[in-house]
């Protein structure tokens, strides 16, 4: 999922536009803020899954586990997780 | 030097293939088009395709991705600039109204598509309600409209616009149908949550 206009995070593909969407608003980062505590780090797979999850589920209303299958199927095609 | 070039021949017939699956698809639908007819709009052989694309899966795919990273670099484009939520709407209206023809097949047809394509068009819109919502929350906290769980302000606006987009020949034959409607549309899905 390459982006032309913008980089997006190597862990959960968000398009990062803004400076606040980077890693501690460091444009260098390729991972973006949600995937990563305040030092730059990134945050563990099962808690971005649940972060991806929550907002699937907070933006559509949609069912639990539908939203945790588009969640695991999104970060598996994330460079960060592809096996 | 040689193996780049041929890298990168390579990657423009990728490129070249895509962009004739977001015509193609666009023009007949994903149901009534093959994978030749994609390859034949270009000149491309068969087996072109095939070292590309090994299924019919894959090339919707990369093209679904890439239609939506235009969509939402031309929604992110086109939102950022606006104040109220009214302007946030319209400019996914405006959005919606530029890529209606393919978009329009994936709401006609998204129950045929590959799970995977589901996904990235849902993706799609949680990045969308989101951004509805952000700018929504300001004008709740000023009592401007009612106030609105994120999932069912997006869905009832969603919901919406895609009835029309889905019965676009009814509506709006040979038309575009958001270019005739999203005025009324607009005005509509205000006034339904305006206090």
């Amino acid at each position: 999922m390459t982006n032309k206009k913008c980089p997006s995070c190597w862990s959960c593909g968000m398009p990062m536009k803004e400076v606040s969407n980077f890693a501690r608003e460091n444009t260098e980062s390729i991972y973006c803020s949600h995937c990563t505590d305040s030092s730059g780090n990134l945050l563990s797979y099962d808690e971005i899954l649940q972060g991806t999850i929550n907002f699937y589920m907070q933006s559509q209303g949609i069912h639990e586990e539908a939203a945790r299958t588009m969640a695991q199927q999104l970060l598996a095609s994330q460079p960060h997780w592809k096996k | 030097m040689l193996a780049q070039t041929r890298k990168e021949k390579k990657e423009l017939t990728r490129l070249r293939l895509v962009d004739s699956g977001l015509k193609v698809f666009a023009e007949q639908g994903f149901q009534n088009t093959s994978v030749d007819e994609v390859a034949r709009n270009i000149s491309v052989s068969h087996g072109t395709v095939f070292l590309h694309f090994p299924k019919r899966e894959d090339l919707i795919v990369a093209v679904l991705d890439e239609f939506g990273t235009r969509l939402s670099d031309a929604f992110n484009e086109a939102s950022s600039q606006k104040e109220n939520l009214r302007g946030v709407l319209k400019a996914h209206l405006e959005v919606l109204e530029k890529y209606e023809d393919f978009y329009s097949r994936i709401v006609r047809e998204e129950t045929y598509l590959p799970s995977y394509v589901q996904s990235l068009f849902f993706i799609l819109h949680a990045a969308v309600s989101q951004k509805i919502f952000m700018s929504a929350e300001k004008e709740m906290k000023t009592g401007n409209i009612r106030k609105f769980d994120k999932h069912m302000l997006f869905n009832t606006w969603i919901s919406l616009v895609h009835y029309y987009i889905a019965h676009k020949e009814l509506f709006a034959p040979k038309e575009s149908v958001i270019r005739e409607k999203k005025s009324e549309l607009l005005n509509h899905f205000m006034k339904l949550i305006n206090n």
